[in-house]
């Protein structure tokens, strides 16, 4: 289990994340859903260690990561596969090389068997071997982001954390990520934490849903408390009607 | 009072980087196949941008210091003093400079693309430093190779000014070798070789600092880019006098 406790993070003089209280369960989908700019993907980042935060706590299976140096903190990294929004390929490498670069980074495995198992990844995400001899560059948006995919799930991760997995791509791509999501939490029984902006995505893949407003959780639950909310900001977000403030400047 | 603010917290960051270059050098994993690449990129690749600039540099400082000489008729001195400014001054520093408009400017554009792309992200979030994986290399490559590039520098433009003062103008061959001979050190070569390894560590330093700033999108690349050639070109040149202050003291 992940839990967030009183996150606070500011960048110069704006707030982003002001003492967040959160807690991601075990082995389901959690959707964390928000405006642009709520600090979505720095909240991400914190659960990864990637970004200390200016006080609070994120502690995962137990371990508080911020009371960790650098190197274990860098170690404890190991149990996280990310996505990141525009795949983050090495874009000088080509897919296979990839893909492989965890493996040769940090398992014990021989060239053959580094072979087979990036052979395996590319078949998980539903991707022909053909494509491990190009660079990302001649990929499309959707190959990059399943390429990306299969690159964060080879050391067997146990916490998967996807960026805006769906942002850019055409809706029938969209509903090929989101399956690939779906087909990768059944598989491999990971955590998975996913920051979308695509609400039909949202309530298809979602265990849990949480937003993310003005640096704090404003609700968190299942879709279905989600859809009969009364909220008006979370209903406001989710049918997609701007608020006449939010218009003034027009 | 806001603009000494920044560059007493440029030179900070600045130092604190160039520390952790020397820190990670020191830790494993030794990354021998990254500094390999580097030593062809920033090296091997460059040599014939070099050899064309030096022998370029040395045929015309011939030209000029014959006519100047001739009017003392002191052509003899021609070879020599082409090549104590090679060694001592002109080497070291034109070679930085190719070399930092060469692999300087690449080397942010590269980082930076990568910054800007998360792809300095995706290395820390698979547990792989970045400083050591991207940086450590290049800053050595260019410390070990610059040095080379000078030693070739000083070869080629003797070679220049000998078929310019020798063979084109007339400068009997006995009097420009001997004058060599007499009045270039092994110290000479040698300072100038110590100055260039410390050139080539600060602009692949700052090329690479300046890269891992980058923000903005593409615009930021450029603006990195232009940085780290500017910063680097006029680090050298400053750096150049307080180190020949020191040279001069301490080594020829």
């Amino acid at each position: 289990m992940i839990s967030i406790k009183g996150l606070k993070k500011s960048f110069g003089a704006q707030v982003v994340l002001d003492d967040l209280f959160f807690e991601i369960p075990d082995g389901k989908i959690t959707v964390i859903i928000g405006r642009s700019g709520e600090g979505k993907s720095v909240l991400l980042k914190h659960m990864m260690g990637l970004i200390r935060p200016d006080s609070g706590e994120v502690v995962v299976d137990g371990v508080s990561l911020f009371t960790l140096d650098d190197f274990q903190l860098n170690e404890n990294r190991k149990q996280f596969g990310m996505l990141f929004q525009n795949a983050a390929l090495f874009d000088s490498m080509t897919v296979f090389e990839n893909i492989a670069f965890p493996l040769v980074e940090h398992s014990v495995l021989s060239g053959n068997k580094i072979t087979e198992r990036v052979n395996d990844l590319i078949s998980l995400v539903g991707m022909d071997e053909v494509v491990l001899k190009k660079f990302p560059s001649e990929l499309s948006g959707g190959m990059r982001k399943r390429v990306g995919l299969a690159r964060a799930i080879a050391l067997k991760p146990k916490i998967l954390l996807y960026d805006e997995p769906t942002t850019g791509l055409d809706p029938v791509m969209t509903d090929v990520v989101d399956h690939l999501i779906l087909n990768t939490q059944k598989k491999l029984k990971v955590t998975s934490v996913v920051i979308s902006h695509d609400i039909s995505a949202v309530y298809a893949i979602a265990d849990k849903i949480a937003m993310l407003h003005e640096g704090k959780i404003l609700m968190d639950g299942t879709p279905d408390e989600f859809k009969n909310t009364n909220n008006e900001v979370i209903k406001n977000f989710l049918e997609g009607r701007a608020t006449g403030e939010q218009l003034k400047d027009l | 009072m806001r603009f000494f603010y920044d560059i007493v917290n440029y030179l900070g960051d600045f130092f604190v980087f160039c520390v952790n270059s020397f820190l990670w050098l020191l830790r494993r994993p030794f990354r021998h196949r990254l500094f390999i690449d580097q030593v062809n990129t920033v090296g091997v690749d460059s040599i014939p941008i070099i050899v064309l600039v030096s022998i370029f540099t040395g045929m015309v400082f011939a030209l000029q210091t014959t006519y100047a000489f001739r009017l003392f008729n002191a052509e003899s001195l021609v070879g020599a003093t082409v090549a104590l400014s090679l060694t001592r001054e002109i080497a070291p520093v034109f070679a930085a400079l190719m070399i930092t408009a060469r692999i300087g400017s690449s080397m942010a554009a590269e980082l930076g693309t990568m910054k800007v792309s998360e792809q300095i992200d995706a290395l820390d979030s698979m547990a792989v430093y970045p400083h050591q994986y991207l940086v450590v290399p290049r800053v050595f490559a260019a410390t070990l190779m610059v040095p080379l590039h000078t030693v070739i520098f000083d070869f080629i433009g003797v070679l220049g000014a000998y078929f310019v003062g020798v063979i084109l103008l007339g400068i009997p061959k006995g009097y420009f070798m001997m004058r060599i001979e007499n009045m270039v050190d092994p110290d000479d070569v040698f300072g100038g070789v110590v100055k260039a390894a410390v050139f080539g560590f600060i602009l692949a330093s700052i090329s690479c600092f300046e890269g891992f700033r980058t923000k903005n999108g593409a615009k930021g690349v450029g603006i990195s880019t232009t940085r780290a050639v500017v910063i680097s070109s006029v680090s050298i040149l400053i750096i150049d006098y307080f180190l020949t202050q020191l040279i001069l003291e301490f080594i020829t």
